[in-house]
């Protein structure tokens, strides 16, 4: 990770915060900026980006698919303009053909899904010279035919493309809830993955609802998720941490409490 | 196996609660009415249902999210005039490929599907014009920066500056001292009676920190606006529009309007 900047802990931009976060610049160290909000108009960003860095984290490269060169010259306008030391996307797919999933949907696991994976972002690094970073997302669904580990299937596009990682680790608790794919809560799959290669991470938290697991951003970090990057942070020192908070936004005080508390781990470690 | 056909299939068992009942109801020799091989049909006929069943709920809730982060007002209104709209909404309209995608079949619905009187539609479609314009142009951050010098600054119109051009008298309807006040209704009571009349005209939005109000821009304030290309001095601005000129233009450099293209 010598090759990106620390940039310590921050927060997902969104509008509805706008006015908390300019009074508490402070406490935050770089914001994450959804581009699909902003395509109608990038310039909104250039204020804030004078102000923190912004991570550019795209909704729908639909690396597991195609990614239509429109969408990419979309992202690209938001990455230039930003200048910023990386940018992401997720391992997953929003349309398949003209049929959109409406949500990021997971592949399968597969030896052909990984060369069509790898084709899609090397075309995203042939377009956007700025390092780009992978989710793991959380899996609404596994697929039953996969031939790999989600691990390995990550770690290989890693080794093929020198792409980077965003690891959510909300996404990891909830994954290994909902199907039982990793043991001790996730730390197994935090130690098959190369994660010298991770550029960010994601904290957020989630819900229980009929039975799962699910990754909304509106309530507060779990304390599995807490673990999860405590146990990171004893092994590498990611270059950004991010939390996500998108609904039943809280008095923004919790959140700065909860930005601090990343930063309190980090800086635990290092110590 | 194709895995673009079997992914087309998931995506609709993901965003289709019909498509979905009918898929795994499907007799199993039924594999080339999704467009599939016998061995991808099988494999995706292992998902569980029930689990899409309830992931797909979500995806419906997150629709509608989307659409309440940017038209936050029509929403309030449209609690008033339809109660029902979310289901409707979502019921009559397929999942679309993107955000922006939703916000053009929302606004289509408003002016073509949804069950309203027809001021009431001209109403919420001019109120989510507003909604989309706010949500687009956020304001920058910080205070504007600027010397108010006669002889000197130079107005430009700004590139956040909002003008609408809506149908009805929206500067009468909408909360004047907060962004996020729902229109002038009677909670309490029906809307009606209520008119909402055809009218069409020129809206400046003022923002100040997280308030706005709307205001009528006239021919005379729309042509004021018009100069402001940065070429002229707020002083030969005055002397070409009049008096008024002067402190129109104080009121747009405070309201982030106009920008002094001497000094940006």
């Amino acid at each position: 990770m010598a090759d990106l900047p620390h940039l310590g802990v921050g927060l997902g931009y969104r509008e509805p915060m706008r006015r908390d976060i300019l009074a508490n610049l402070g406490g935050l160290d770089f914001f994450e900026v959804v581009t699909d909000a902003y395509f109608r108009n990038p310039k909104a960003l250039q204020a804030l980006a004078s102000l923190k860095t912004c991570i550019p984290h795209s909704l729908h490269c639909s690396v597991g698919s195609s990614t239509e060169p429109a969408y990419l010259e979309k992202v690209a306008g938001i990455v230039e303009s930003l200048a910023p030391p990386w940018h992401s996307d997720h391992l997953a797919f929003t349309h398949a053909g003209n049929v959109s999933s409406g949500h990021l949907a997971p592949i399968p696991y597969t030896d052909e899904a990984l060369d069509l994976v790898v084709q899609n972002i090397r075309r995203i690094q042939a377009r956007i010279p700025v390092p780009f970073a992978l989710e793991n997302i959380t899996m609404v669904f596994y697929w039953p035919h996969s031939t790999m580990d989600e691990h390995t299937f990550l770690s290989e596009v890693v080794r093929r493309t020198g792409c980077h990682l965003l690891l959510d680790l909300e996404n990891v608790r909830v994954n290994t809830i909902n199907h039982g794919l990793y043991g001790r809560g996730g730390r197994d799959f935090l130690d098959a993955l190369p994660l010298e290669r991770v550029a960010q991470v994601h904290i957020a938290g989630g819900q229980h609802h009929k039975g799962l697991e699910h990754d909304t951003h509106a309530a507060p970090v779990s304390a599995a998720t807490w673990d999860l990057l405590s146990y990171l942070c004893d092994h590498v020192t990611p270059p950004g941490i991010l939390l996500e908070r998108d609904a039943a936004l809280p008095p923004f005080s919790e959140l700065l409490a909860e930005v601090q508390r990343a930063r309190s781990i980090v800086q635990r470690v290092l110590a | 196996m194709s895995m673009e056909a079997m992914q087309v299939v998931a995506a609709k068992l993901l965003t289709d609660h019909e498509y979905r009942a009918s898929f795994f109801d499907a007799p199993p020799n039924a594999f080339a009415d999704h467009g599939l091989e016998r061995a991808e049909f099988l494999v995706l006929r292992m998902l569980d249902a029930s689990k899409l069943d309830i992931v797909s709920e979500g995806y419906v809730g997150k629709r509608w999210d989307v659409i309440g982060s940017v038209f936050p007002r029509t929403l309030d209104a449209l609690a008033h005039f339809c109660p029902g709209a979310r289901q409707t909404y979502l019921e009559s309209t397929s999942t679309p490929a993107n955000d922006t995608e939703e916000r053009a079949a929302f606004r289509t619905f408003l002016d073509e599907t949804i069950d309203v009187a027809t001021d009431e539609r001209r109403y919420l479609c001019d109120l989510a014009h507003l909604d989309g314009a706010l949500h687009d142009h956020p304001l920058p951050a910080g205070l504007p920066e600027y010397r108010f010098r006669p002889e000197s600054t130079k107005p430009r119109r700004a590139a956040d500056a909002i003008t609408l051009a809506v149908a009805g008298p929206l500067e009468h309807h909408i909360g004047l001292r907060t962004n996020t006040s729902a229109p002038r209704l009677e909670a309490s009571s029906s809307p009606l009676p209520w008119s909402y009349s055809e009218s069409p005209r020129n809206l400046l939005v003022l923002r100040e920190g997280g308030s706005f109000t709307l205001e009528l821009l006239d021919d005379n304030q729309a042509a004021l606006l018009a100069s402001c290309d940065g070429t002229q001095t707020v002083a030969a601005l005055v002397q070409a529009h009049g008096t008024d000129a002067d402190n129109r233009l104080r009121t747009w450099f405070r309201h982030r309007i106009v920008e002094d293209a001497a000094s940006v």
